[in-house]
C-alpha cells in the first residue's frame, strides 16, 4: 500500500529573501507537533481551530522564545498535501527558521526531503502525475528558489495550451472517424486547404512552446553566460570579479568540459553558469580556427554573451569581426579596463550600435554591480528567451512536443502528397498521444518509473 | 411436469446469428450440441436490413470467416449485390457490404446446421437455467418441461426476452416477424444473480415493389466485379450475382414537419418509455430532432429477396403510429403511393450488463454459462455472429480442458468488440464502429486471413484445405515482397520510362527497385504491371503486396502504437488486491477496480471512470508490490 505515515516539515519560502519565512508541517502529527511549539495569544488550541483559520502567537522551544508567528491550519484532505497541515509564518531570518525546524524534530517531525510535499500531494490525489513531475523536475534542479517560482508559472498555463491543441486534433480525428463509419452521410470530413492552414498554425503554436524550453532550462540548470572576446581583454578578471562579489554564492566545481571552464553561482536568486572559453584564452590565438569555432559555438548556445573588449584599445577591427553575427538581444558589450582611460565611453556606445554597453573595470571592481543589475534586468524582461510566455517546458515535455511536431508535420506532408484521411489519422493519433504525455492523459510507464525513482518510494 | 430430455456438451439457446455460429463452432469442435429455437423456420433471420457488412462490420465478417465461422460463406452464397465502400479512402477502411436474399440466407443456414455432425436444431423455448444448490450450472429447461443437462449453455436470445413492440401509443408483447416473446428466462437469470435491463431498437417499414416509383430515385448498383466475404471461393459462391440494385432517395421539410407534429404520439417522446436505443442507428424521428438543421436525410431502398416483392426502407426506422408513418412516408420522392406491407416499430427487450462476463464471454459468476449477441447489449448481425463464434469456441475449449481463445484489440475487431463489452461496458446498444478500433490499419478487411487463419486452424475450425490455401497465399506474398525488393530496373528501361512518364512520375537517374517504384504515391501495382519485370500473382496476392509496400511507413507507425499499448496490457494486476485502501486513487476508481477486477493495467485503463492519474497510481502501487516481493525473497 502507498504509505505516508510520518510527519514532515520544511521551510517553504525562498531562503534568505525578505523578512518573512514560512514553515510547512504535514502529516498525522502536524497539529500536535505545532501545538507543542506554538502558543496562541488568545489561548486558542489548534485542535479547536476551524480549517483554514489563522491564529497569531509565539513560538517557543521549551522556555526559549524563538519568534512570533501566524499559524494557518489546514485539515486533511483540504490541504496542499491532502494531509493535516499547519503552516507557520515567521518573521525571523534563516537561522530562526532553522531553529524552529530543529524544535519540531524534537516533536518527532522529520525535515522533508526536496519535493516530498509534492510527492504526498500526488499520492493523495491532490495533483496529477504531470503536475507532480513538473514540480519534481524543478525541485530537483540546482536551486530551489527558482523552482518554486517556476511552479507558479507552470500551473495551468501549459496544460491549457496543450489542451487547446489536443481539442483541435481530437476534432479532426472525430471528423475522420465520422467520414469512415458513416460514408453515406459524411462524404468529406476534412477540406484539405483549411486543414493544411490549421495544421500549419498549430505547428507555429508548438514552436512557440518549444522555444520556451530554453527558459525552462535556465530555471533548472542556470543561465548560461559566456565570456567572449579577444585575448587579454580581461575576461578572466571579470569572471573572478563576478565570482568574488559579496552577493554571489559560488556553488560549484571547476571546469566540467574539456575546453570550456564553467563556474556556477547565484546572482540574486538567479542560477548562473559562467563559461569562459578556455581554449581560446590559453592559446591566445584567435587565428587558430578551431579555437574560434569553439568559442563561437559556446556563444551561439549561450543565453547571454558577455562580449568583453579593452576600452583602452577602443573598438578594434578584430572586436568588430568577433561581434559580427552575435544577437544583440543576447549580448552585453563589456568595455573593460575603464580604469585605464578617461574618455572614449561615448564613442564606444556609438560604435556598439544595437548592442548594449556596460563600462566597468574588473580590476578595480567598478561597475560590477551595474553589470549584475543588467544581467538581472535581461533575465526578468525575458529578452533572453524567445517570448514572454507564462509557460516553460522541461526536457521531457520538450521531447514530447518535438514528437508531436514530427507527427503533425508527417500529417501535413501526407495531406500534400494525397494520402487518404484515415492514414492521416494515424499521425494525428500519435500527435494527440504525445500531447497527452505532457498532461498525463497518456500514461507512459517510463515517466511513472522515473517519478517513482525520484520519490524514493518503498524504502 | 419436468422430465429429463438428454445430456449435451453444449446447449445453445436461440437460433439467430449468434446462436448459429455458437452451435456450429461447438459442434464442429466435437461437442455434442443442441440448439433450441422458437422456430426452425426462422433460423438466421434478418429481422432488420437484408444486408451484411459495411465499415467495421464487414471486417468482422471476414474475421469470422478466417476463423472458420459460417457467416461469410452464407452471405456470399445468398448475395444479391455486393459493394466495396470507402474505396476513395485508405485500405484500412475499405468495407464490403452485401445485400443478401434474406429467405435464402435462412434456408441455407438451416441446411448447413442440419447437415452438421454433432448438432441438433430443435424447436423449443428455453424458460429456465438449471443450477444446483451451490449455484453450479446443470443445463436448461424448456416450456414443455424438457430438462437438458449440459456442461455449457450459451444464451443467444437476441431481442426476444420479454420483448414488447411499440408503435405510437401501442405497446404490446411481441417479437420480430410476428413471433411471440420468450418468457421465463429473464426471471430465471434474475434468480441466479444477473441484473437484467431494457434496451430497444427499431426497424423501418417494408414496402411493396409495385407501389414504389423508382424513377424518382437514384440507382445504386453493386460493384461490377464479384466480391466475396469469404477467403474461400467455392462452386456455390463463384457465379455472377443477379445484382438487384438498391435505390437512394431523401426526406424533405414536409417529412420532417409531419414527424415533429406527431412526436406527442410516441411513447419514447412523451417520456412513458425510457428507450435506451442505438445512437448509431437512430429512428427517423430521432434524426429529425437531433439534426434539426439538416434539410434532408438519406434513405436507401433495398430488395429483400429474389422471390420477394418486399423492399426494406433503410434509414426510416420509426416507432410512430402506423397512420403517421404512412403519412410522412408518402412525402418522400418515389414513395407517394407506396403500399406498406409491414410497418416500422420499436422493440424493447431484456439484456444483461456485459461487465459480468469474461473475455471468453463466460459469466464470471457461473462456470459454463456463456452469453452472446444482443443479450449482451450489442446491435447488428455481425456483432452477434462474432460473439456466438467466440462463445462457441471457448465453450468447446473449456470442455476439452484447453486454454481459452481471446483476441486482443490489436488482433481483430472481434477483440475490440468483446473487450469493449467486458471491460469498458456499454450503456446503449453497441454497434461496431471503426473508430472503436485503435489500430485499424492493422485490422484491415483484406488481411483478416493473415491475422487469424493460424488461430482458426489451431483451434480446429478452419478446414485443412483452406489452411493450405492460406499458407500458399502467404508464401506468395513473402516471395513477392522479396522479388519487389530485389528487382532493380535500369534507368534506361524503355517500358519503365514510358510508364512513369504516363503516370507523371519523376524519372530515376540510377537503377531503381520495383519496391521503390511501388512506394511512389502516383504509382500502384496495377500501373506497374506494364513492366515485364513486375511479378504476377493472383489478384488478392497482388492486392496484399500493393498495400504492404505502399503503406509500410504507416503500418510501422501503427505497430509502434501497438507496442506502446502492449506495455500496459501486459502488466498484470493482482487478482486478490484490495483497491479500497489505496491512497491516491479516486473513490470511483477504487470502487470500480474492486468491482470489475481487471486482469491487467491496460484493461483497468479502459474502464469508464478510471483516469490516467489513477493508472499512474496503480503503476506505482505495482512497483511497490514488486519491490516488497523482491525484498521478501532476498
Amino acid at each position: 500500500m502507498i504509505e505516508t505515515q510520518d510527519t514532515i516539515a520544511a521551510i517553504i519560502t525562498a531562503q534568505g529573501m525578505g523578512a518573512m519565512g514560512a514553515i510547512r508541517i504535514s502529516g498525522p502529527k502536524a497539529f500536535p507537533a505545532a501545538q507543542a511549539l506554538f502558543r496562541s495569544k488568545k489561548g486558542t488550541l489548534i485542535k479547536d481551530m476551524p480549517c483554514y483559520a489563522l491564529a497569531y502567537g509565539l513560538i517557543y522551544e521549551g522556555d526559549v522564545l524563538l519568534d512570533q508567528a501566524l499559524l494557518l491550519k489546514m485539515q486533511g484532505p483540504s490541504s496542499f498535501t491532502g494531509e493535516d497541515v499547519a503552516e507557520l509564518q515567521c518573521h525571523g531570518g534563516p537561522l530562526v527558521l532553522a531553529r524552529v525546524i530543529q524544535a519540531l524534530a524534537g516533536q518527532g517531525v522529520r525535515p522533508a526531503k526536496p519535493g516530498e510535499f509534492t510527492q504526498r500531494a500526488f499520492l493523495n490525489g491532490k495533483m496529477d502525475l504531470s503536475q507532480a513531475e513538473s514540480v519534481m523536475d524543478l525541485v530537483s534542479s540546482s536551486n530551489q528558489v527558482m523552482a518554486e517560482v517556476a511552479i507558479q508559472q507552470m500551473q495551468g498555463s501549459l496544460s491549457d495550451h496543450i489542451k487547446m491543441i489536443k481539442n483541435k486534433i481530437i476534432g479532426w480525428i472525430a471528423s475522420i472517424e465520422a467520414e469512415i463509419d458513416f460514408p453515406d452521410e459524411f462524404p468529406q470530413a476534412l477540406e484539405p486547404v483549411t486543414f493544411k492552414t490549421e495544421i500549419l498554425s498549430m505547428l507555429r503554436q508548438i514552436d512557440r512552446l518549444l522555444e520556451t524550453a530554453a527558459y525552462g532550462r535556465i530555471y533548472r540548470e542556470g543561465l548560461r553566460i559566456v565570456f567572449y572576446g579577444r585575448p587579454n581583454v580581461g575576461k578572466s578578471s571579470l569572471l573572478n570579479g563576478l565570482l568574488q562579489q559579496k552577493r554571489a554564492i559560488v556553488t560549484a566545481e571547476p571546469g566540467t568540459t574539456r575546453d570550456v571552464i564553467e563556474e556556477r553561482m547565484m546572482i540574486q536568486g538567479i542560477p548562473i553558469i559562467l563559461m569562459d572559453t578556455a581554449g581560446v584564452r590559453e592559446t591566445g590565438s584567435l587565428a587558430e580556427k578551431e579555437g574560434v569555432e569553439r568559442a563561437k559555438r559556446a556563444a551561439a548556445e549561450a543565453d547571454l554573451v558577455l562580449f568583453v573588449l579593452d576600452l583602452s584599445q577602443g573598438f578594434t577591427q578584430e572586436d568588430q569581426q568577433l561581434l559580427h553575427g552575435l544577437d544583440p538581444q543576447k549580448t552585453l558589450l563589456i568595455a573593460n579596463k575603464a580604469d585605464l582611460v578617461t574618455e572614449g565611453e561615448g564613442s564606444i556606445r556609438e560604435e556598439a550600435g544595437p548592442f548594449e554597453v556596460c563600462i566597468l573595470s574588473a580590476l578595480e571592481q567598478e561597475g560590477i554591480d551595474a553589470l549584475i543589475r543588467k544581467i538581472r534586468e535581461r533575465f526578468e524582461a525575458g529578452t533572453l528567451t524567445a517570448g514572454n510566455t507564462a509557460v516553460l517546458i522541461n526536457r521531457r515535455q520538450e521531447e514530447a512536443l518535438a514528437q508531436t511536431k514530427k507527427a503533425l508535420k508527417s500529417a501535413c506532408e501526407g495531406l500534400l502528397s494525397g494520402v487518404s484521411t484515415d492514414l492521416l489519422s494515424i499521425d494525428l493519433q500519435d500527435a494527440w498521444s504525445y500531447l497527452g504525455e505532457i498532461t498525463g492523459e497518456t500514461v507512459k510507464e517510463a515517466v511513472v518509473s522515473e517519478i517513482f525513482a525520484r520519490f524514493c518510494l518503498g524504502k | 411436469m419436468a422430465f429429463f430430455a438428454g445430456t449435451f456438451d453444449c446447449v445453445v439457446v436461440g437460433g439467430g446469428h449468434a446462436g448459429c455460429e455458437a452451435a456450429l463452432a461447438a459442434s464442429r469442435l466435437g461437442c455434442q450440441t443442441l440448439l433450441l429455437t422458437i422456430s426452425r423456420d426462422l433460423i438466421a433471420l434478418m429481422p432488420c436490413n437484408p444486408s451484411i457488412g459495411g465499415p467495421a462490420k464487414g471486417n468482422i465478417v471476414r474475421e469470422i470467416d478466417a476463423l472458420g465461422g459460417e457467416m461469410g460463406i452464407n452471405t456470399d452464397a445468398t448475395a444479391l449485390q455486393a459493394k466495396l465502400l470507402n474505396t476513395g479512402k485508405g485500405p484500412a477502411v475499405h468495407a464490403l457490404r452485401v445485400q443478401s436474399d434474406r429467405y435464402q440466407y435462412q434456408r441455407r443456414m438451416i441446411r448447413i446446421m442440419d447437415q452438421q455432425e454433432n448438432l441438433l436444431v430443435r424447436q423449443n423455448v428455453a424458460v429456465a437455467i438449471l443450477t444446483d444448490d451451490a449455484g453450479n450450472l446443470l443445463g436448461v429447461e424448456t416450456e414443455t418441461g424438457a430438462q437438458y443437462l449440459s456442461k455449457t449453455v450459451i444464451l443467444c436470445t437476441g431481442t426476444y426476452l420479454d420483448s414488447r413492440i411499440i408503435r405510437g401509443e401501442s405497446n404490446v408483447p411481441g417479437a420480430p416477424v410476428g413471433q411471440m416473446p420468450a418468457y421465463g428466462l429473464s426471471d430465471s437469470l434474475r434468480s441466479i444473480g444477473f441484473n437484467v435491463r431494457r434496451f430497444k431498437t427499431g426497424t423501418p417499414p417494408r414496402l411493396h415493389q409495385r407501389s414504389i416509383d423508382f424513377s424518382k430515385m437514384t440507382l445504386q448498383p453493386g460493384d461490377p466485379r464479384r466480391r466475396h466475404f469469404s477467403f474461400a471461393i467455392t462452386e456455390e459462391t463463384r457465379q455472377d450475382l443477379p445484382d438487384l440494385p438498391c435505390y437512394l432517395t431523401y426526406t424533405n421539410e414536409t417529412t420532417h414537419r409531419i414527424i415533429r407534429e406527431n412526436l406527442g404520439r410516441s411513447l419514447f417522446y412523451t417520456g412513458e418509455l425510457p428507450g435506451i436505443g442505438p445512437r448509431y442507428c437512430p429512428s427517423i424521428e430521432n434524426k429529425v430532432i437531433r439534426f434539426h438543421d439538416k434539410e434532408r436525410h438519406q434513405l436507401f431502398v433495398e430488395p429483400e429477396g429474389l422471390d420477394s416483392q418486399e423492399y426494406y426502407f433503410q434509414g426510416f426506422s420509426s416507432a410512430l403510429p402506423e397512420d403517421v408513418q404512412e403519412k410522412f412516408l408518402h412525402t418522400v420522392p418515389g414513395m407517394e403511393k407506396a403500399e406498406v406491407v409491414r410497418s416500422g416499430y420499436a422493440i424493447e427487450y431484456d439484456a444483461i450488463d456485459s461487465l459480468v462476463l469474461r473475455h471468453t464471454l463466460e459469466s464470471k459468476s457461473i462456470r459454463g454459462l456463456y452469453f452472446a449477441g444482443q443479450i449482451n447489449g450489442t446491435s447488428g448481425y455481425e456483432e452477434a455472429a462474432a460473439q456466438g463464434l467466440m462463445a462457441g469456441i471457448n465453450a468447446a475449449l473449456a470442455i476439452q480442458g484447453k486454454e481459452p481463445f481471446v483476441l486482443s484489440r490489436s488482433q481483430a475487431y472481434i477483440g475490440v468488440l468483446i473487450d469493449d463489452l467486458v471491460v469498458k461496458g456499454i450503456s446503449e446498444p453497441y454497434r461496431m464502429l471503426t473508430s472503436a478500433a485503435e489500430y485499424r490499419l492493422l485490422l484491415r478487411q483484406d488481411n483478416a486471413d493473415l491475422r487469424l487463419s493460424e488461430a482458426g486452424y489451431r483451434i480446429g475450425l478452419l478446414p485443412e484445405a483452406r489452411y493450405r490455401a492460406f499458407l500458399e497465399k502467404k508464401a506468395m506474398i513473402e516471395e513477392g515482397i522479396k522479388a519487389l525488393r530485389d528487382t532493380v530496373i535500369s534507368p534506361k528501361d524503355e517500358t519503365m520510362l514510358k510508364t512513369l512518364t504516363k503516370a507523371g512520375s519523376v524519372l530515376p537517374k540510377h537503377g531503381i527497385t520495383l519496391m521503390e517504384l511501388l512506394r511512389r504515391p502516383e504509382l500502384s501495382y496495377q500501373t506497374l504491371k506494364a513492366l515485364p519485370q513486375m511479378p504476377s500473382y493472383p489478384e488478392e496476392v497482388e492486392e496484399q503486396l500493393d498495400i504492404q509496400v505502399r503503406y509500410e511507413g504507416y503500418i510501422e507507425k501503427q505497430e509502434a502504437q501497438v507496442r506502446q499499448f502492449n506495455k500496459l496490457e501486459q502488466k498484470a494486476l493482482p487478482q486478490d488486491a484490495d483497491y479500497l485502501p489505496i491512497q491516491g486513487l479516486s473513490l470511483e476508481a477504487r470502487e470500480k477496480l474492486n468491482l470489475h477486477r481487471p486482469e491487467t493495467l491496460g484493461q483497468a485503463s479502459r474502464i469508464t471512470g478510471i483516469t490516467p492519474a489513477d493508472i499512474s497510481v496503480l503503476l506505482i502501487y505495482l512497483e511497490q508490490q514488486n519491490q516488497r516481493n523482491t525484498k521478501e525473497t532476498c
